[in-house]
């Protein structure tokens, strides 16, 4: 029982949907067609009840770090606040309209600048990281890395003179040869990744719905 | 010294009186030798002429019962010990002296004894059960003897060797009558029951008779190692466990008891000590106190080993009297230390030959140890544990850690520190100083991508036509993304176009609401659709369903929005349009877009770091994208196509000049670095 309710129906009830959904896209039939676009609705609110889920997961564990006095429980308990408040803001603004303007209030001057600031940093890091690229590699990768930095930093600032001019081509040419060359070889290997696991999955090997 | 013949105290040659008691002490003729007639000071065993022994051994024997087989080699062996009645080996057995009966001889102790046997036939004592030692009063005691007893000598007088040889017939000592009557419980384990291989070792009571006070009790003679006791049942335990019950019915008595009672063994020879030491005849002395000189007993541990003895010594120096022994390394090693517990308090004994002597061993002692109650046994430190011990002193007393690693991080901290600080401030200084002072450093750049995405967006939007927007990114990405997304949007709401607003990502709409509350756009103009979750498949639900959604401004559904009029699915847009700060996301919208509707005009405002994935997709070979603007590099060329200033081009100073630094810094870098190493 257990392993027909743990794998053998988890597993034909993906294999069925990806089945459909692909011969929807493949077939151009109205009733095909239906079925693929309902099972992308569920899929949709299967993933919105995921972010509820995700939502009470964090909830239990910052808790169960406060309950147990885990170091960093300041911060759990900080989060936890933070996440119900937000929350219950959230859904006040959105069932009464004249509380609408409290929500964007705790958005634009709570939310937005401290993520915005937490994002800011990270140009003091690349600045300190530039810094330092020598210290750490001395191989051809560190100072090729360092050659296309300094292409492409250069290159894009609008600096005057034939100097500048010839940068901002340097720049184009290193962006769209060896730059896209690379990009491209990413975007193949991560289409045919895509594609594998979606043929594992329909055919039943991989089962990530049913592992625990 | 003379010893009182009645109370045994000891006084100085010469003395005619006892200064204890006031008896008349015999005259200084001494014991004379019954073999070569020479006088010999009292208290002497052995003739100094001729070394016969001047005091009877052992108690004539009996004649044989017929049909009974003599005691002999194959009888029990013999015991061993001091004071107990040992049964002598025939090999080692000495040659019984002739016993000297006439008073004329001049052996006091002789007549003493016979009186004493007088005296208790006068009493009326049967001689089946021949008197205790302790009422036949002794001619001589030793004066270690009489220190050992606790009692007064006038008490417990009796010496284990006097038994007068009147009363050999009987030849049942008092110790072995009080076994016959005591109880079985109390039956005495004979203490001179030694394993053999402890005989020879140095016993501590005889190390502390050595030593020790004349006023202190001495150490039980009969200290039987207690691991010996439980761990091991001794051969006359044995014995006694399977011999038949004596005729009075008490406890059992062992082979050579029985046939000790019945007369048809030699009688037993009592331990004759003399005042000079602890010299024992040959034959009855036991090895192992053969084996001990003098001078090495006074160094014998104050304890008994506490446990059996296994390892033989070597064989003694064949010399008369006291020998030095010689105390093995292992055993010195065996000795108790200070600190171990002190033994309780020996109960002295009550009765028989022994008593009035401390810690002589019951035998309910031996019987009632508990099995397996194994004692700490003070063995001896090997090399292995005592280079361990140092080796664990050595450590513990290391200083805890060296200063010099630790100054040294304190300096490579203060690097840090200062690195930091000063790329930092660096940093700071250019993205501030251009806001502080508005100067023009840098013209607006060039860009192809941004040039195309302006006349795609001249090409297919016209007025009232609907256009999709996508609002994929967050807060973290938003004060680049709204530079990106401020001149796009104002050329759509310029064209006249109506915006569809929709995400993936739950900030997402507001986002969108926070941008367009800046750029103002007409009510019907605009219809924000709200987060749609599920990525990928809420890229595919959001083309496939436009109209079954709700419009977060008015909380109206979609259909009844003005924007969306004449919207159901992506394909009744005029183009899409999509704002990425990450690469998933444009890959998403791209892909499902242009696969589904491959020629919608799809076009993308992302950040500077998606740019390289766009280039792909913007190349015009591929065709999926109509155009880009990335970065605010992008987004100040677009609103320089739009012919008015923009926050793109307030910030493109500070953008430079950051970037410049951000160069300037990695070069300098990487010289430091490669001329003065990795420090």
């Amino acid at each position: 029982m257990d392993r027909l309710t743990k794998r053998t129906l988890p597993t034909a009830v993906a294999v069925a949907a990806g089945l459909l959904t692909l011969i929807g896209y493949l077939i151009p039939y109205p009733v095909l067609a239906f079925a693929r676009d309902q099972l992308i609705r569920w899929a949709v609110i299967v993933a919105a009840f995921a972010f509820v889920l995700g939502f009470f997961n964090v909830l239990e564990v910052h808790l169960r770090r406060i309950t147990r006095r885990r170091p960093g429980g300041f911060y759990s308990a900080v989060l936890i606040l933070s996440a119900l408040v937000t929350l219950g803001i959230t859904l006040v603004g959105s069932f009464s309209a004249p509380l609408r303007p409290l929500n964007d209030w705790w958005f634009d001057y709570i939310l937005y600048p401290l993520q915005a600031s937490a994002a800011g940093l990270i140009a003091f890091t690349l600045a300190l990281a530039a810094f330092r690229l020598l210290r750490g590699r001395r191989g051809g990768e560190a100072f090729l890395f360092l050659l296309g930095a300094t292409l492409v930093l250069l290159g894009s600032l609008p600096l005057p003179g034939v100097a500048g001019a010839q940068l901002a081509a340097l720049r184009e040419w290193w962006l769209t040869v060896p730059s896209m060359a690379g990009m491209r070889g990413l975007l193949i290997g991560v289409g045919l990744g895509t594609l594998l696991i979606g043929l594992r999955v329909i055919a039943g090997l991989d089962r990530p719905h049913s592992e625990p | 010294m003379i010893y009182c013949p009645k109370c045994g105290t000891a006084n100085r040659e010469g003395s005619r009186f006892c200064n204890e008691c006031g008896s008349p002490l015999p005259s200084g003729t001494g014991l004379r030798c019954p073999m070569c007639g020479e006088m010999n000071p009292i208290g002497s065993v052995y003739c100094n002429k001729c070394n016969a022994r001047l005091v009877p051994l052992t108690t004539p024997q009996p004649p044989t019962p017929p049909g009974e087989k003599p005691a002999g080699p194959a009888g029990p062996p013999p015991v061993r010990g001091l004071s107990l009645p040992t049964i002598p080996s025939p090999e080692k057995k000495p040659p019984v002296p002739e016993i000297p009966t006439g008073e004329g001889e001049g052996e006091d102790w002789l007549a003493a004894l016979r009186a004493t046997a007088e005296e208790l036939k006068a009493e009326g004592i049967e001689e089946e059960a021949p008197p205790p030692a302790a009422e036949v009063e002794p001619l001589e005691i030793p004066d270690w003897l009489a220190e050992l007893r606790a009692a007064p000598p006038e008490e417990a007088p009796a010496p284990p060797f006097e038994v007068p040889p009147v009363e050999e017939e009987r030849a049942v000592p008092d110790w072995l009558a009080e076994l016959e009557a005591a109880p079985p419980e109390e039956a005495p384990a004979p203490p001179f029951e030694v394993p053999p291989a402890e005989e020879r070792a140095v016993p501590d009571w005889l190390a502390e008779l050595e030593a020790a006070p004349s006023e202190e009790a001495p150490a039980p003679p009969f200290e039987v190692p207690p691991v010996e006791e439980e761990r091991a049942v001794p051969e006359w335990l044995a014995e006694l466990e399977a011999a038949p019950p004596s005729e009075e019915g008490g406890p059992p008595v062992p082979p050579f008891a029985q046939e000790e009672i019945a007369g048809e063994t030699p009688p037993k020879a009592p331990v004759f000590i003399s005042e000079e030491g602890l010299a024992v005849e040959e034959g009855t002395m036991p090895e192992w106190l053969a084996e001990l000189a003098p001078g090495e007993v006074e160094q014998a541990p104050a304890a008994a080993p506490p446990f059996p003895l296994t390892e033989p010594l070597a064989a003694p120096p064949a010399v008369e009297g006291l020998v030095p022994a010689e105390i093995p390394k292992w055993l010195e090693g065996m000795r108790p230390s200070a600190k171990r517990e002190a033994p309780p308090e020996e109960p002295v004994e009550t009765r028989g030959v022994l008593e009035g002597l401390r810690g002589t061993l019951p035998a309910s002692r031996a019987v009632e140890m508990p099995e397996g109650a194994a004692p700490s046994l003070p063995a001896a430190p090997s090399a292995a544990s005592i280079a361990r011990a140092e080796l664990l002193q050595e450590l513990l007393s290391r200083p805890p850690a060296p200063a010099r690693p630790l100054a040294k991080e304190q300096r490579r901290d203060i690097g840090w520190v200062v690195q930091r600080a000063v790329v930092a401030l660096l940093l700071i200084l250019s993205i501030v100083a251009p806001i502080a002072v508005p100067i023009p450093l840098f013209s607006v750049p060039s860009s192809p991508a941004a040039d195309r995405f302006f006349n795609a967006v001249q090409q297919n939007v016209g007025p009232d036509e609907p256009v999709l927007v996508a609002f994929e990114y967050s807060p973290a990405e938003a004060d680049e993304m709204e530079r990106v997304a401020e001149p796009v949007l104002r050329h759509l709401l310029g064209q006249g176009a109506r915006l569809i607003i929709v995400s993936t990502r739950p900030e997402g709409p507001a986002l969108a609401e926070r941008l367009l509350a800046r750029l103002r756009p007409e009510a019907r103009q605009v219809a924000n659709l709200g987060y749609q979750p599920g990525q990928t498949a809420g890229v595919q639900g959001l083309l496939a369903g436009l109209d079954r959604r709700s419009d977060l401004r008015t909380g109206l559904p979609a259909a009844q929005v003005a924007a969306m009029e004449g919207v159901h699915t992506v394909a009744d847009v005029a183009m899409v349009v999509v704002l990425a700060a990450q690469p998933d996301e444009l890959r998403a919208w791209v892909e499902q877009v242009t696969l589904a509707y491959p020629d919608l005009p799809l076009v993308a405002g992302i950040s500077a770091r998606v740019e390289p994935l766009a280039a792909p997709y913007l190349d015009p070979g591929a065709g999926q994208l109509r155009g880009t603007v990335a970065g605010l590099a992008g987004a100040a060329a677009y609103e320089a196509h739009l012919g008015a200033g923009g926050r793109a081009g307030f910030y493109l100073n500070s953008l430079g000049l950051a970037q410049l630094t951000v160069v300037g810094l990695m070069l300098v870098g990487a010289a430091i670095f490669l001329v003065g190493g990795r420090r």
